[in-house]
């Protein structure tokens, strides 16, 4: 089994079994961060010592033949903004670098040790979430594992950067505006943006919390809907989800990108039968509309900090925060006023279809020494159109699945699925669907092949 | 109401970079984060807008450096743009339902 292709349910399967070690298993996790992760610059902290205790207490454990989680002996890493006992949660700020470490970890961190996960580390971030392309003044930036001249999205990128690179099957993001589907969709990932609420929240440094969420980043379907359930402490459900009526979104998603964004996604509609184009009016003006409530309360948040120490802040996230707080509230008013309107025109299009699909970025990865992509003909800013698909969606809080497109020897491009709050079951069906079509999934990287283990 | 003149950027002209930003390779980019395409020039309302937020901005002490102050300036005009859309649709629902 090589570590770059494991599964989680494959790991799992082999811990569980005794064919290898939860050890084996940390051991060459390490051994391939060691190697590969200097040049991608996914991990922002390594916890070595910790994982190896973890992982000798559970091989002890199943030694002595004791009940063993449903993640035994699966590695996992979380963004730099999840607490983790005993380390500092710095949110990809320098300076939160004095800050005391946790006392416990994040409620979702300690259900994936509870299940017997093991913990590697800690992963890059845009600085305080606020970005869609993990660039981060203090902690460089992250590479995409399948052009390391590529960005990897954000604000998530370590997070996906290390699954897709097979550094480890499963990390946790988290995803406000886009920033688990824009770099789920750059790697190649599978990448949940849960119902917002449904997960706890407990032990997350925030950045917007009317628009929080965490989510998973993995290689397969099933590995994804594996790591959900635990998280949401939910079981696989006996009937599932076989048929679905589908719409495709129209108007702003057919404007701008990259065609074959859109061809993907006619062609997985295509699966499910007849599926419409359909427009959603507002879908702009949501947009918008969520960059002013962003920058307004994900600057208020800050409010203090900035007061005592603007400069000590990565220079693009400290004058964006600023500009946020200064904005009057009669505008983000306006702009809450829009969301609830664009929130009724897609709860409308969700009586009528059980998902919808569009794009989940206008582009592949864009060169990192380039910054800039192409969206209707014209160049603009990578880092704040990259989520020129995502953040429309985001403000509705329904559950958001972005699928890899099968796209062998291209780069890869994500489709999102979008269902009804608390549904996330079924994009994990329509996505298994899919999959068995040979339509979406995984295509490993170029990098060179990785650790094995015998 | 501050009452010195602000020089407002026209949004999508890449301005002189502060020190701090040469030797990034992404300050091309950096001070204009939410530009999406050329947005429309501001109109005087919207620089008072604008003027009266960085006063905002500066009542309550952020900006501590002349740096800072053309950064946030600069992320105000942009959020503008943004309003502009919000207010625009706004309009549209508006006079439809009337």
């Amino acid at each position: 089994m090589r570590m770059k292709t494991a599964s989680v349910r494959e790991i799992r399967a082999a811990v569980s079994s005794g064919h290898m070690s939860a050890t084996e298993i940390v051991e060459a996790c390490l051994a391939n961060i060691k190697a590969h992760d200097p040049g991608l610059n996914c991990f922002t902290h390594v916890s070595e010592t910790a994982a190896r205790a973890a992982a000798q207490s559970l091989d002890q454990r199943i030694a002595k033949g004791d009940a063993i989680g449903p993640l035994a002996g699966v590695p996992f890493a979380v963004k730099d903004l999840f607490d983790v006992a005993g380390e500092v949660t710095k949110a990809g700020a320098q300076l939160r670098a004095a800050a005391p470490p946790a006392k416990t970890d994040a409620d979702l961190v300690a259900r994936l040790k509870a299940a017997d996960a093991i913990c590697l580390g800690r992963l890059n971030m845009d600085e305080f979430a606020y970005g869609f392309a993990t660039v981060n003044a203090n902690f460089g930036t992250t590479r995409n594992p399948y052009d390391p001249t590529r960005l990897a999205g954000g604000s998530s990128g370590g997070s996906a950067a290390a699954v897709a690179a097979g550094l480890v099957p499963m990390t946790l993001g988290s995803d406000t505006n886009g920033s688990v589907r824009v770099p789920a969709s750059l790697c190649g990932l599978f990448g949940l943006r849960p119902t917002h609420g449904c997960l706890p929240m407990k032990g997350v440094f925030p950045f917007v919390e009317q628009l929080d969420t965490v989510g998973p980043f993995t290689q397969t379907i099933d590995d994804l809907a594996m790591t959900y359930r635990v998280l949401a402490s939910t079981s696989e459900p006996k009937r599932k989800k076989r048929s679905f009526r589908v719409a495709r979104l129209d108007g702003w998603y057919r404007r701008n990108g990259d065609p074959d964004g859109n061809a993907g996604v006619d062609a997985l509609a295509a699966v499910f039968g007849d599926a419409p184009l359909i427009e959603l009016s507002l879908t702009e003006a949501a947009r918008s509309a969520a960059f002013l409530v962003t920058a307004k309360h994900g600057g208020l948040l800050h409010l203090e900090t900035l007061q005592a120490n603007a400069m000590g802040y990565d220079p693009a996230v400290r004058d964006r925060l600023i500009a946020g707080i200064a904005l009057s509230d009669d505008k983000v008013q306006l702009a809450k006023s829009i969301i609830q309107q664009f929130n009724r025109q897609l709860a409308a299009a969700l009586s009528k279809f059980d998902l919808l699909m569009a794009p989940s970025t206008p582009s592949t990865a864009p060169k990192i020494s380039d910054g800039w992509i192409e969206v209707d003909g014209k160049r603009v800013s990578a880092r704040a159109n990259l989520g020129l698909y995502t953040q429309p969606l985001s403000v509705a809080g329904v559950p958001i699945l972005s699928v890899p497109l099968k796209r062998p020897g291209k780069l890869p491009l994500g489709v999102q699925l979008i269902a009804k709050k608390g549904r996330e079951e079924q994009l994990f069906s329509a996505a298994e669907h899919l999959s068995r079509a040979g339509l979406i999934g995984f295509d490993p990287t170029p990098m060179p092949a990785l650790e094995p283990i015998s | 109401m501050n009452s010195r003149k602000f020089r407002l950027p026209a949004c999508n002209t890449v301005r002189p970079m502060p020190k701090m930003h040469q030797s990034n390779p992404f300050s091309n980019w950096i001070l204009h984060p939410f530009a999406m395409t050329q947005p429309p020039k501001a109109l005087a309302s919207d620089r008072a807008r604008i003027a009266d937020e960085l006063a905002q901005a500066k009542a309550l002490q952020l900006l501590t450096d002349p740096v800072i102050e053309a950064g946030v300036e600069s992320n105000l005009a942009l959020l503008q743009t943004h309003y502009a859309i919000v207010l625009a649709a706004h309009n549209a629902l508006d006079a439809v339902s009337k």
